[in-house]
């Protein structure tokens, strides 16, 4: 049907579907407020965890251990800066990523499925979603830890920052693309999506600088456009090594690119699959 | 002539008292179907299940190593009198991860089965809620020993971590005690889910809370004094202080009397009440209808 519409009724067919999906979202985080609270605290949770270990192991929130791996000796900010861009990951894998499965889990998906939308338009609705989310906890957590914490990060750079996070976003789309294609060809998913968020936290400089990981793995996080995005942005803010904002900027496009186009490549082909072995609806 | 209960119902006839034998083959069953069942089902679960660990511990080690710039500190000696910081992060998160894995298995455990399709099957079953719930936790338990050997494997290979190997049956029994007095951590959880739904986030929120206020990475010490006392009531903060005890410091198990007197109230108080809240939950959830929703 959509097929002998006009471009110009269909395009705007999306753009409601897209609000719409973003309004059904808005409403399932309010039907479960303690969710909203959660997502507040648990970010700040891990600093906090950090920063006691800190304390524990040098007394203090600098250590000049630390500058000869990271080039900067507060390490406090450092982790504040990586836990703060880590929530976009967490929010794109967690919630593109196993969109899906949660619609299936609601009893949803066939409905959704059928629906006479392109799936990327209930994708871009949930990534919007995710997006505005991510960057009002972001925001949360760096005013949380401005006043509670010996540091201050609500500077008039963060506005960069912003920026390099505006477009770290679209390649975690991509990221979140490639796992929801993963959730419909291996189904119970939880586990494993929170194993690769937490390898994804491990092996990017969230914590601590890609020089204290030994080699082979340091290699790999080359390949994740996170470690430029931080490297970038700490960089941009004096905490770290930098070479220039275009650098970065060029990076994170390039990274845009090919994972939106090879996550979105990898959806088409596990949803071909799952059609074809019947497994779409299945649990 | 059929006889009604107090809300109207019919009392359905008594399934007979089932002994010691068909609690336990209930108990393995539950265990058994949850170990392999619900993994081969799901061969990523697998997968996650064995790096999982590995990668929850791991950055703890690596923050240190960036901080400290080699494996020992000054400043965690003068606090606990143990300076190798591998040893005493590897003690210290291994006993909570065994604790957590056992909360979430417990906890989860209805919602799980919601999810999967199962609850109203398992739910109509005539056994006993609670040997359900201990099969969970054996299962987890099962999981355990094998991050625990997989742990310390790792410690000892890479990270030249030194522990007093004959205190190894004193921490076994640490453990045990940990395993009965999460039985009752677990039960109460698993009556708030079942009313309240939304585990997950319950269940994450409880896991970084407890992760924060355990000393798992970091001494008591260094945490601010009202939340030392709240931490020191939890069983969690109490084996992993015992562990420490034994395994590093090669002290008895005999001088952890503390520690053993709080494990045991936890047994002995809090299965009992985790008991009589999960059942006020369980008729909570009757009647508001929402026992079997999502």
């Amino acid at each position: 049907m959509n097929d002998i519409m006009p471009l110009n009724e269909r395009v705007k067919g999306e753009l409601f579907a897209t609000l719409y999906v973003l309004k059904k979202e808005i409403k399932l985080w309010k039907r479960y407020p303690s969710r909203i609270l959660f997502m507040l605290l648990m970010p700040f949770l891990s600093i906090l965890t950090l920063y006691f270990q800190g304390q524990a192991l040098v007394g203090e929130t600098q250590s000049e251990a630390f500058e000869s791996f990271a080039g900067t000796q507060d390490y406090l900010v450092f982790i504040i800066l990586g836990s703060a861009l880590f929530i976009f990951v967490s929010t794109a894998i967690w919630g593109i990523g196993n969109a899906i499965r949660r619609e299936q889990m609601m009893g949803t998906l066939e409905s959704i499925w059928v629906a006479p939308v392109s799936k990327f338009t209930v994708f871009m609705g949930i990534a919007l979603f995710d997006g505005l989310f991510s960057i009002y906890i972001a925001f949360m957590q760096l005013l949380f830890s401005s006043i509670i914490l010996p540091v201050n990060l609500m500077v008039p750079q963060m506005g960069v920052v912003m920026g390099l996070t505006f477009l770290l976003i679209f390649a975690l789309y991509g990221l979140g693309f490639f796992f929801t294609g993963i959730v419909l060809l291996f189904k119970e998913i939880e586990d494993f999506t929170n194993l690769i968020n937490q390898t994804l936290r491990m092996i990017t400089p969230v914590s601590y600088p890609l020089s204290v990981l030994p080699a082979p793995v340091a290699f790999l996080a080359l390949f994740i456009p996170l470690t430029y995005a931080l490297e970038g942005a700490r960089g941009y803010l004096g905490v770290g090594p930098y070479r220039s904002l275009e650098y970065y900027v060029v990076i994170l496009i390039i990274f845009d690119i090919v994972m939106i186009v090879a996550g979105g490549a990898i959806f088409d082909y596990a949803e071909k699959r799952a059609r074809r072995r019947g497994d779409i609806a299945t649990h | 002539m059929q006889r009604n209960g107090p809300e109207g119902g019919e009392i359905l006839q008594r399934t007979k008292k089932i002994g010691a034998k068909e609690h336990l083959v209930v108990v393995l069953s539950i265990a058994k179907y949850e170990l392999l069942i619900s993994n081969i089902r799901y061969p990523l679960r697998v997968v996650s299940r064995f790096l999982g660990p590995l990668v929850w511990v791991v950055p703890f080690l690596l923050f240190g190593k960036a901080i400290l710039g080699g494996s020992t500190s000054e400043t965690l000696y003068e606090l606990t009198g143990i300076s190798h910081m591998p040893t005493f992060i590897l003690v210290g998160t291994i006993i909570t991860l065994v604790s957590f894995n056992m909360l979430w298995l417990m906890a989860f455990a209805i919602r799980l089965e919601s999810f999967r399709g199962t609850f109203e099957s398992i739910y109509a079953c005539p056994v006993s809620k609670f040997d359900f719930f201990l099969g969970k936790l054996v299962a987890s338990t099962i999981w355990s020993s094998f991050y625990i050997i997989g742990l310390l494997v790792l410690g000892v290979m890479f990270l030249d971590v030194q522990l007093a190997w004959s205190r190894a049956p004193d921490a076994i029994i640490i453990m045990i005690l940990l395993f009965f007095a999460m039985f009752g951590f677990g039960l109460i959880l698993a009556g708030t889910i079942l009313v309240y739904k939304e585990s997950h986030t319950i269940l994450h929120f409880v896991d970084g809370l407890f992760s924060l206020i355990v000393p798992m990475a970091y001494p008591l010490e260094v945490l601010p004094i009202a939340i030392q006392k709240i931490s020191l009531s939890l069983p969690m903060t109490q084996a992993v202080l015992a562990a420490r005890n034994v395994l590093i410091r090669d002290e008895s198990l005999l001088m952890q009397g503390t520690s053993i007197a709080i494990l045991s109230c936890y047994i002995f108080i809090l299965i009992p009440l985790g008991y009589v809240f999960y059942n006020y939950m369980e008729r909570k959830a009757k009647k508001r209808g929402v026992l079997h929703k999502y």
